[in-house]
């Protein structure tokens, strides 16, 4: 402290000396994780965005040409089956990938017998790695009326169907692939929510006469909404991901029915060698999600639940 | 607990760092050649082979170590394994790609070496041609060639009527004054399917592939028999025009489509090269097309009785347009490599009996070749070889006619008339052009009822001038 | 069986609930659906297990049968034998332990700085993660590919692990989570004179157990069937990850002969079952984990 005072505090050197001191060891805590950052997200991401607007060859860019790869891109029928398919993947995702395991968890935690066996049995498919998956129910969806699938629609009087090769049915058919998968992991994070739901706020609704319908609105999703949200956003991220699965399931097909923005930015890339085209749709990819983003934080917007505080208040009341 | 996992990792991480590093001081002062086309792990017989040629190989040139490096070519993983200079020394590609490689520097130039050889007079001018560049510098070395024909599952053409039987047991294929019974068109096509989806359930007449390229190398060449001249025709400015939507391609995707509506092709608009000897193999269907060169795939994977098959020439749409799709596989060298390396790759191929010469080594490569391949149980027939120089053709012909196991009469009439239906693929991006016609057949196979070829095929055409040909 | 439904207490439904005829339908249809949920969770993994023993041509083959011919259990050993799984195996525990302790280090150690240590300008690194919050690196495959190609770094681990220490949304999860802790905690390290560096490990990992639990898994569930870079990156056929090699394996089964679609079934199989094991052995700990998953309010 003594020897501060022979410098000028008002110094630029001493500021920075002063700076430095204090800040010396969270910057250099920070430069691991930023570089990591650097590499694999900004860089990239920046370079993206150049490239975008470069003609290529190979992975070089060879000059700047204007609008010219997302004029190309926007003008390819596959980018706008992929456009139109990233906001279905979207839909059937939210309907099957997102309130199957909410609707899963809720009974799971309701039941009493075999609730052990329960939870492992829907937990199991999360074990098994995705291309597994995916293969596995590649060879159950096959379109031949005497194979496994369409011989249970027949035994169950369903007329059969071409299940991937029905251009209608590809996306839903991936999503519930991916959902097979993916939500055991998921109905078990519920449960806990549901599990930590303190009795008392159950008890007070009940005294107040609350149905088990209101319960389940006013008491159970207040309490599990943070848990949903944060699923939602997983399960969001998730839909921009899709890529070997329709790789796998469906090569994108049939007719690019199934192909997803990220898997076509490969195809541009490493197929057509056209890195140009496959910066300019991951760009797009990239805007896509940053208005979705935008729009997501508006809508929830942290508003206090006015329902859930009447009812802690009852629980508060009968405690005393 | 904690500890423990600690030590657990850093022991993992050690090994792995150890083992990497290991792997990489390998280095003992020869030339390294990495072989590309070196067999599957689970071809037992078939590594086995590789490595006694690799012992032949190593023990008169002791300067060179072959390693092998499997590389299975596809379309979308050349990209990766090129930019990161991953490629082996030599691999092996497909006829329609030594164009887009050349392009790109990714294969060397041999056509010195190949002088120096003496090889390259004996080779195929076709063949040559295609992995040449436009200036007649060459690129490769093809291993062997295929025209596309028609598989039949004989078993049961023969349970429906479409063809007969001799006194022996014998299928027969032609009538007594010599015609053929089998189908020759591809309305006859149609004939025979019906008859197959009436005698069998689940069961289709033939099988369209639709998924990775392969949908449009089948269509290419039926769009050819319907009448279409070329997918790619030059126009009197010297430059080439997308020709995707000729009338004779339209007539083809129609048929397809009828077949389709009718229930008489496999009902997946997601097949792959797998799927053509996967549904002659657990007979799903009775015929499909594909290439003479891998006519054993059902017999290997599905045990598909090879005495069953009959290879018989591609049928005709509107009556006299009659190709043969001619393709082939050719060794290509990475750009990467040194001359040296390139050299001991060359030479290696004489070891597997791949080149024009026929000294003693080359025919008793030759011979394992056979060998490994009876021992397997594989129908052994003709092979379409890439060298010309009369030496070579007679030993390589007589070796084909000791080996064989087949009945060379159920495949007579298509090597009869290969030289004369054979036409090579189309010169500018292939695959594609393939790609594109690809979705255009998905579209048709999802949408039977509803799908319109000829605009399909139109938006195919635009597609392919305005991104592929137009770069030319 | 009602005598469990009589002492249920908690939750939505109650014993009190469970008089009325109505709820206990109710119950039971919640029963019968969950059985319906774990019967379609359970059984394609079985059709797959008892699929993988038939022969290729047995496969597809019409009229379907469910059940092969025989159990040639010789056919799991030989196909196991035949492509040394266990070295796919390995890689792929190699690639998901790096993957988690990277997450954890490098994603905590940054927030743990942009929630406790602010040191001056952290805010304008904190505002560029959040800017590319939802972006998954994947989207800018080329140039990321490429730097990975300049690095060297090409059919190495390296990047597989590192990618997952760059994820804002993991990083997000422990920055709240830092800052929920009581503030008093760091001070009292601060005045011990405990660098910041000794201090994120003394004090700050010890105290965030539950949250490096959820990341963990996260990341090890994200690393198991994690595809694409992976695929990009491992050329190599002894680096190869379970994933990529089955995938390899699918893509190429056209041009190998005899490796059908029965052997591809078997090599599916085979990619399970060593992932029972583990988990009959861990299961306690794996679902145990995920629970902790649940954000509290």
């Amino acid at each position: 402290m003594k020897k501060e005072k022979l410098y000028d505090r008002s110094s630029v050197s001493y500021k920075a000396k002063r700076l430095f001191k204090r800040n010396w060891s969270g910057w250099l805590l920070m430069l691991p994780g930023l570089l990591l950052f650097l590499f694999f997200v900004w860089a990239p991401l920046a370079q993206n965005v150049i490239l975008s607007f470069n003609e290529t060859k190979g992975f070089e860019s060879v000059g700047f040409n204007n609008f010219d790869n997302y004029i190309r891109v926007f003008n390819d029928p596959m980018f706008t089956k992929a456009l139109a398919n990233t906001f279905k993947y979207i839909l059937w995702s939210i309907i099957i990938g997102f309130l199957v395991p909410i609707f899963l968890g809720l009974l799971l935690s309701e039941v009493v017998h075999f609730k052990p066996f329960f939870r492992l049995g829907i937990y199991f498919p999360s074990i098994v790695s995705g291309i597994a998956v995916v293969i596995m129910w590649s060879y159950l969806f096959d379109p031949n009326p005497g194979a496994v699938l369409n011989q249970l629609l027949t035994a169950l009087g369903i007329p059969v169907s071409q299940f991937l090769s029905n251009p209608s049915l590809t996306i839903p058919l991936i999503v519930v692939t991916m959902t097979w998968r993916g939500a055991g992991g998921t109905v078990l994070v519920y449960l806990s929510a549901l599990q930590n739901i303190d009795n008392s706020q159950y008890e007070a609704a009940r005294m107040d006469g609350a149905g088990a319908l209101s319960r389940v609105l006013h008491v159970t999703l207040p309490h599990i909404m943070p848990t949903i949200r944060m699923l939602f956003i997983l399960q969001i991220i998730s839909v921009f991901q899709v890529f070997y699965e329709p790789l796998v399931m469906t090569s994108g097909g049939p007719d690019g029915a199934s192909i997803s923005l990220l898997l076509l930015s490969y195809r541009y890339a490493f197929e057509s060698f056209d890195a140009g085209a496959s910066a300019a749709t991951g760009v797009i990819l990239a805007v896509i999600i940053i208005i979705l983003t935008v729009i997501y934080l508006r809508i929830s917007m942290p508003k206090k639940d006015k329902v859930s505080n009447k009812w802690r208040r009852y629980a508060e009341k009968v405690k005393k | 607990m904690k500890k423990w996992l600690c030590a657990a990792v850093a022991a993992i991480v050690g090994v792995v760092s150890l083992l990497s590093f290991g792997a990489c001081g390998k280095g003992n002062g020869k030339i390294k050649v990495s072989i590309g086309m070196w067999p599957d792990p689970t071809l037992t017989k078939d590594v086995e082979m590789y490595q006694k040629w690799e012992e032949a190989f190593e023990r008169d040139y002791p300067q060179y170590d072959i390693v092998g490096d499997r590389y299975e070519y596809s379309a979308d993983t050349i990209m990766a394994k090129a930019t990161s200079k991953q490629l082996p020394t030599v691999f092996q590609t497909y006829f329609t790609e030594p164009q887009k490689l050349i392009e790109n520097g990714w294969v060397a130039d041999i056509t010195d070496q190949l002088n120096e050889l003496g090889w390259l007079d004996k080779m195929d001018v076709d063949m040559r041609a295609a992995v040449s560049d436009s200036a007649g510098r060459c690129y490769g070395v093809p291993r062997d060639g295929y025209g596309m024909g028609l598989f039949l599952n004989c078993a049961m053409l023969y349970d429906v009527g479409v063809i007969d039987k001799d006194a022996d047991g014998n299928y027969k294929l032609h009538d007594d004054e010599g015609n053929p019974l089998y189908p020759t068109t591809f309305d006859e096509i149609r004939e025979v399917s019906e008859r197959i989806v009436e005698s069998y359930d689940n069961t289709y007449g033939l099988v369209i592939l639709s998924a990775n390229n392969n949908g449009g190398w089948q269509f290419t060449n039926m769009a050819w028999n319907f009448g279409c001249a070329a997918m790619q025709v030059r126009g009197a400015d010297g430059k080439y025009k997308a020709n995707l939507n000729d009338a004779g391609a339209v007539k083809a995707l129609e048929w397809i489509q009828d077949m389709a509506n009718d229930g008489l092709i496999y009902p997946d608009a997601s097949l792959t090269y797998v799927d053509w000897y996967s549904k002659i193999g657990s007979k799903n269907v009775a015929m499909a097309f594909c290439g003479n060169d891998n006519i054993m795939m059902p017999v290997t994977t599905f045990n598909f009785n090879k005495d069953d098959i009959a290879f018989v020439p591609m049928p005709t749409g509107d009556g006299q347009s009659r190709y043969s799709l001619y393709g082939g596989t050719p060794f290509v060298f990475s750009s990467y490599a040194t001359e040296e390396q390139i050299k001991g790759a060359l030479l290696f191929l004489k070891y597997m009996g791949r080149s024009p010469e026929t000294d003693e080594i080359s025919v008793s490569a030759i011979e394992v070749g056979h060998q490994t391949a009876q021992a397997k149980a594989m129908p052994i027939i003709q092979t379409i070889r890439p060298w010309t120089n009369a030496e070579f053709l007679e030993i390589a012909n007589r070796l084909d006619k000791q080996y064989t196991n087949v009945n060379p009469y159920y495949y007579a009439d298509f090597f009869d008339s290969l030289e004369q239906m054979k036409r090579p693929e189309e010169p500018y991006y292939c695959q594609d052009m393939y790609k594109l016609l690809d979705n255009a057949i998905q579209n048709v196979l999802s949408n039977p009822g509803t799908a319109n070829c000829k605009s399909l095929l139109d938006t195919a055409n635009s597609q392919f001038q305005s991104n592929y040909l137009n770069k030319l | 069986m009602l005598k469990r439904l009589k002492s249920k207490s908690s939750g939505i439904l109650t014993a009190a609930d469970y008089k009325k005829v109505g709820f206990r339908i109710v119950y039971w249809i919640i029963f019968f659906i969950l059985s319906v949920a774990v019967l379609t969770a359970l059984t394609p993994v079985l059709w797959l297990f008892i699929s993988s023993f038939k022969n290729a041509e047995e496969l597809t083959a019409t009229p379907y049968h469910l059940f092969p011919e025989a159990f040639n259990f010789n056919k799991l050993a030989e196909v196991w034998q035949m492509l040394n799984f266990w070295q796919y195996f390995l890689n792929t525990i190699i690639v998901v332990v790096g993957a988690v302790l990277c997450s954890v280090v490098f994603n905590g150690l940054l927030a743990y700085v942009f929630a406790i240590v602010k040191p001056k300008g952290y805010k304008i690194f904190y505002g560029l993660v959040m800017a590319s919050y939802m972006i998954p690196a994947l989207m800018s495959i080329v140039p990321l590919y490429k730097q990975i190609i300049d690095f060297g770094l090409i059919n190495t681990y390296i990047p597989l692990w590192f990618m997952f220490g760059a994820n804002a949304y993991y990083l997000i999860m422990f920055k709240n989570y830092f800052e929920s802790l009581p503030k008093a905690l760091f001070e009292a390290a601060e005045m011990d004179r405990c660098g910041k560096f000794k201090a994120f490990f003394k004090v700050v990992i010890p105290m965030s157990r539950p949250i490096i639990g959820v990341v963990a898994i996260f990341t090890m569930t994200a690393a198991w069937s994690d595809f694409l870079l992976p695929y990009l990156v491992l050329n190599d056929d002894s680096m190869m990850t379970v994933m990529v090699k089955i995938y390899n394996l699918q893509s190429t089964m056209g041009t190998v002969q005899g490796f059908g679609p029965d052997k591809l079934l078997m090599i599916l199989t085979i990619s399970i079952l060593p992932q029972i094991v583990i988990f009959a052995l861990f299961q306690k700990q794996i679902t145990g984990s995920s629970a902790v998953g649940a954000v509290k309010e």
